[in-house]
């Protein structure tokens, strides 16, 4: 019998969104993105602290979702602490559409 | 009562924001509700943000104003929004993928969930929406 063994090291980035995650903040975080996903295609994108998120923002969720797959990558979303833009999150069903986690670090343990 | 006449720029979005959320928390009906107060502050937000980007396609250069009243009688939040740049074509709008998500067509599909009407018309001169909320129970003379 022969076994081979293989260790593979993914690189995760993680986008961390705070305040506003609207039209306004649209090209910064297309620029992050950017970024990151030329580095990787295992992202985290932590949205704890954001307390307003419109559907531009969302258009851009999806737009990074879409290119992560492409490549075969994964994406985990930790969705906001305030209920308020919590709740648009489960109104557009977006909680369905990512995959969420509750935190950073528990994004990070299922890779 | 507000009245405010506002550039279209996205970097004015959030002094629309604030100035409407201001107006909402001296409302005793609905100041101790922060998710009333966060959708409609978002349904003006995503309005605003069509007007800039449909009707003035980001030109900089137009206007937009907003009149928001609350009646007390009803207990009717009434917003009307004013712009005047290229008409908003219904039969245009694209529908949110709700199951696989896609890249637009989610900001009027929210405020459409958030509020309890949604019109719009196109005027003379450009084009108006209107906005209705319901903040409590209406009180009618039998």
């Amino acid at each position: 019998m022969s076994i081979a063994s293989q260790t593979k090291v993914i690189n995760i980035g993680i986008l961390t969104l705070s305040d506003r995650f609207d039209i306004a903040a649209l090209s910064t975080f297309r620029q992050a993105a950017d970024h990151i996903l030329a580095q990787t295609n295992y992202l985290v994108i932590d949205m704890a602290a954001v307390s307003f998120f419109d559907s531009a923002g969302m258009a851009a969720l999806v737009n990074v979702l879409k290119r992560v797959r492409e490549q075969a990558g994964d994406i985990r979303v930790v969705w906001p602490i305030a209920e308020a833009a919590r709740r648009i999150v489960s109104l557009t069903k977006f909680d369905r559409v990512f995959t969420s986690s509750p935190s950073v670090e528990s994004a990070l343990s299922i890779w | 009562m507000v009245d405010i006449v506002i550039p279209a720029r996205i970097d004015l979005l959030v002094e629309i924001a604030s100035t409407v959320r201001r107006f909402l928390q001296t409302l005793p009906i609905i100041e101790q509700h922060p998710q009333l107060i966060y959708n409609i502050e978002l349904a003006v937000h995503e309005i605003c943000t069509n007007i800039i980007t449909h009707a003035y396609e980001f030109n900089n250069a137009g206007s937009i104003a907003i009149n928001v009243r609350f009646y007390s009688l009803t207990n009717q939040l009434e917003i009307n929004i004013y712009d005047w740049g290229k008409p908003f074509y219904a039969d245009q709008r694209r529908l949110p993928d709700l199951e696989h998500g896609q890249e637009g067509g989610y900001g009027l599909f929210i405020v459409e969930q958030v509020l309890d009407s949604l019109c719009y018309r196109r005027t003379a001169t450009g084009n108006h929406w209107q906005l209705i909320k319901q903040l409590g129970a209406t009180y009618e003379h039998c």
